[in-house]
């Protein structure tokens, strides 16, 4: 079973993100879901996990630093990243590339988007 | 039409329809009435435009959505639960927004959405405010005092970029 854990501070978001991961194949991962990034960065620390998708305007540690956090960590520098966020663009999404995400995504989120980036990690990981 | 109107509309369209397959459409401000049973939701941007990005959203429209999202029944909409939705809403059309008007390779900042209770426009502040229907309820999207001005460009109106609602 393949672990998910979804960061962003608004219930909803991460209600609606999970329902498009379900709708896309992921129904029977296990979601865990965090408030922000610093709890998002504990929860992937606590066991073995195949993606984190997280905000990127969020209280307590942001998207950005949680994603410069897990790749700087050795031990988390392997976990594939999404960032979905509200305050994207071209340029904001190359940063975020480069800071090693294998995505980036503007809400508001469509499922079809997120086959694109994460269909061949869905095919690699089966 | 004006780029600003044309991005609101877009950015209200795109949010309503994605996050809860709505069908939106312009309102006549004849049709906005705010009662106690509005949620008021309000954000501000910090870069590259300052200001204040407000919606009010009657509580009939926020349920639907939830209940959507959520697949809740009416009744189990917590107070929690709605404002989550309201702010998540304009968190999203905000971002959609200035993503719309700003130029792509333009990186902007906005703050986190709070719930408000300030409904009431003050006499020296520049606003504007949209209107648009949604699931059989009218709701508002207002910016408050934004720099540099985004308003002065353009001529036509918001619901020329908008489909019609049956």
């Amino acid at each position: 079973m393949k672990r998910v854990v979804i960061a962003d501070d608004s219930q909803t978001a991460r209600m609606f993100i999970r329902r498009c991961l379900q709708i896309i194949g992921l129904d029977e991962a296990l979601f865990v879901e965090a408030a922000d990034g610093r709890e998002a960065l504990t929860r992937v620390k606590e066991a073995p996990t195949d993606l984190l998708v997280t905000d990127l305007n969020m209280p307590c540690m942001d998207g950005e630093m949680l994603l410069r956090r897990v790749k700087g960590n050795p031990r988390l520098a392997g976990l594939e990243v999404l960032v979905i966020t509200s305050a994207g663009n071209a340029a904001r999404e190359a940063e975020l590339l480069a800071l090693g995400a294998r995505g980036v995504l503007r809400k508001p989120l469509a499922p079809a988007s997120l086959v694109e980036i994460l269909g061949p990690l869905l095919a690699e990981r089966r | 039409m004006k780029m600003v109107d044309k991005a609101m509309a877009k950015a209200v369209i795109d949010t309503l329809e994605n996050l809860a397959f709505m069908e939106v459409g312009p309102a006549p401000e004849t049709s906005w009435e705010m009662t106690g049973q509005s949620i008021i939701a309000a954000l501000l941007c910090h870069e590259p435009l300052q200001g204040e990005i407000r919606g009010i959203f009657p509580r009939g429209l926020i349920t639907e959505i939830a209940v959507t999202v959520f697949g809740l029944q009416d009744e189990a909409c917590s107070e929690a639960t709605m404002q989550d939705v309201s702010a998540e809403i304009l968190n999203t059309i905000a971002g959609r927004f200035l993503s719309e008007l700003l130029p792509e390779q333009q990186t902007f900042r906005i703050g986190l959405p709070e719930i408000a209770d300030r409904p009431e426009i003050e006499e020296n502040e520049d606003w504007q405010e949209w209107f648009f229907q949604a699931g059989g309820c009218t709701f508002s999207l207002s910016l408050l005092n934004l720099t540099p001005d985004v308003f002065s460009t353009g001529k036509h109106s918001v619901a020329d970029c908008c489909h019609p609602v049956e």
